[in-house]
């Protein structure tokens, strides 16, 4: 298997397993992510994938049991220190969900949610962050006259959009997204892409999708995980087009769940 | 066979309306008995020979300083302790225990708070028969019910909503406070409106608190005793034979306004701020 590796490594994992409570979910996976690339994890249903990611930002830790060993490093820091500030952690992997989940406020209170959190008080520097997150996620022009409006009352694929911004407000460094346009329609999973392959020149982007040509369509590098077994990870065409484990070719051409 | 199943359908529907209409005809009732008794000068006067005469103002105004007064306690010990539960307690013996014994709580008839009330306040901590006392041993009556009002309200917010704030970089606190708690606000107030209407109606926890049966006063601070509308109805009924019957449907006919009034109108305003709900 190539490792993958670049000059801007963002997320290096080593030999990561992660156990909730006697089931062995993700076995001694390691990969590394790449800043300005997408990185997609593909795998049938129940594979680990979104543990995995999960584990990243530790969006599992409250959940009884948990445990994860080896290691994962992101920017030279590993994320389950002791020492680790998990609130500063997620300020810098941002996360956008399957389900589009906007805060029952407004279209401007969502995006400002989160720089509010840090201390942003000024009214036009939140202006400002609220206007280039919204840009950024290709949203502002649709709801530019509505700010005030609450942010549920748009599209699903528009609440999806939002909820990037929102991410995007707080300046990650690398951006998980698990399944992010498996609710959406196809018009809407097209823009998601499109907005995908635009985020990537700023940050690292890490996306599950259960959705083989959105992987081959905007993904760099494709990992395949398969019962929490990281089977192959390569250059996203090479996955595509000559994959090295029989299993991948199995699951890729549709042969597996 | 079909018709065996219209005959069951038929007794569950029977028994509905055994539920409902006998207290509904018992309200009725005691409105129509309570207006002759009821005007403005038994309404806004003070009781003169011992309640037989004059009105029930500090009846009135007794039971809504006990209403003020166990708002006060109640509600940031009843909301505290259920955000605790609802959104920090580990999921462990210890939470389970204190999940239990609030339950258990909610069982404990009122005359024993009573009993609590006035050996805790009244004596040991030394604030004699007065609203204070009362008013902390109503608290205590309901908080259980605010407690699970306020659980209740934060299980229904979606995990998705925490999860989303969470990923932002905010603390649980920040994710409680901002998000969660607004969203959760209408089951919290209404928890507490229905709380407190079951507190207004308790007799047997101010019995021995601080509840007075006439006073020539209105109550002037926490430290005064007071009167009370449920505890004023039983003395009448029970050791007034002078009392005029229609004085004492006049100070029933008021109880169950305010305490119905609380109910629907906690009620209604729930059910508005659910239509405006989006999530
Ligand atoms: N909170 C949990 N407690 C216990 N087991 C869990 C928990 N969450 C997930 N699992 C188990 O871990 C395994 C991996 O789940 P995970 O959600 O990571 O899979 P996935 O690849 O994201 O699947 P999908 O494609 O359906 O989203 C599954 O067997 C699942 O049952
Ligand atoms: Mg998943």
């Amino acid at each position: 298997m190539v490792a993958v590796q670049g000059k801007d490594t963002k997320i290096m994992l080593r030999d990561v397993s992660i156990y909730y409570s006697a089931l062995h979910v993700i076995k001694g996976v390691s990969m590394n992510f790449l800043d300005k690339e997408i990185t997609a994890i593909i795998g049938p249903s129940g594979s680990g994938k979104s543990t995995l990611l999960r584990s990243l930002n530790r969006m599992n830790d409250h959940i009884a049991g948990m445990r994860v060993e080896g290691e994962a490093n992101i920017l030279g820091s590993n994320v389950y220190a002791p020492s680790v500030d998990v609130v500063a952690l997620r300020r810098r992997v941002g996360m956008v969900f399957q389900k589009p989940n906007p805060f029952p406020k407004s279209i401007y209170d969502n995006v400002a949610y989160g720089p509010r959190l840090q201390g942003q008080k000024s009214k036009v520097e939140l202006d400002g962050i609220v206007e280039r997150s919204l840009t950024q996620a290709a949203l502002w022009h649709e709801v530019k006259d509505r700010l005030h409006a609450s942010g549920l009352a748009l599209s699903g694929g528009q609440q999806q959009r939002l909820c990037i911004a929102r991410a995007l407000a707080v300046d990650p460094e690398v951006l998980l997204m698990d399944e992010p346009a498996s609710a959406l329609d196809p018009a809407a999973t097209a823009k998601i892409e499109d907005l995908m392959l635009k985020l990537k020149e700023h940050l690292a982007v890490v996306v599950v999708t259960h959705n083989m040509q959105q992987a081959a369509r905007v993904s760099d590098f494709t990992a395949f995980l398969l019962g929490g077994e990281l089977v192959e990870f390569d250059i996203t065409r090479k996955i595509f087009t000559a994959p090295t484990d029989k299993r991948t070719d199995d699951y890729i051409s549709g042969r597996m769940g | 066979m079909r018709t065996k199943y219209q005959a069951r359908e038929i007794a569950c529907l029977l028994a509905l309306f055994l539920t409902v209409l006998p207290p509904l005809a018992a309200v009725l009732y005691i409105f129509v008995q309570a207006l002759p008794g009821i005007s403005f000068e038994y309404i806004f006067s003070m009781p003169a020979r011992r309640g037989i005469e004059g009105g029930i103002l500090p009846a009135i105004v007794g039971t809504l300083w006990l209403m003020f007064g166990t708002t006060l306690a109640v509600l940031p010990i009843g909301v505290g302790a259920g955000i605790y539960l609802a959104e920090f307690a580990p999921n462990n013996r210890l939470t389970r225990l204190l999940e239990m014994a609030l339950v258990n709580l909610a069982g404990v008839p009122s005359v024993v708070f009573g009993l609590f009330g006035y050996t805790i306040f009244v004596i040991m901590l030394g604030f004699g028969p007065s609203i204070l006392s009362a008013s902390l041993t109503l608290a205590a009556l309901t908080l259980p019910l605010v407690v699970t009002a306020t659980r209740q309200a934060l299980y229904g917010v979606p995990m998705s909503f925490r999860e989303a704030s969470l990923s932002l970089g905010a603390t649980r606190w920040q994710t409680v406070s901002t998000i969660i708690m607004p969203c959760a606000r209408t089951g919290v107030v209404t928890g507490t409106l229905l709380a407190l209407a079951r507190a207004a109606g308790e007799t047997a926890p101010i019995l021995i608190t601080g509840a007075a049966f006439a006073l020539p006063n209105l109550p002037r601070s926490f430290m005064s005793r007071f009167m009370a509308l449920p505890y004023h109805l039983y003395i009448s009924v029970t050791q007034i034979p002078a009392m005029p019957p229609e004085r004492m449907w006049a100070t029933a006919g008021i109880l169950l306004f305010l305490v119905l009034a609380m109910q629907v109108g906690a009620t209604i305003w729930r059910e508005q701020e659910r239509r405006k709900k989006q999530w």
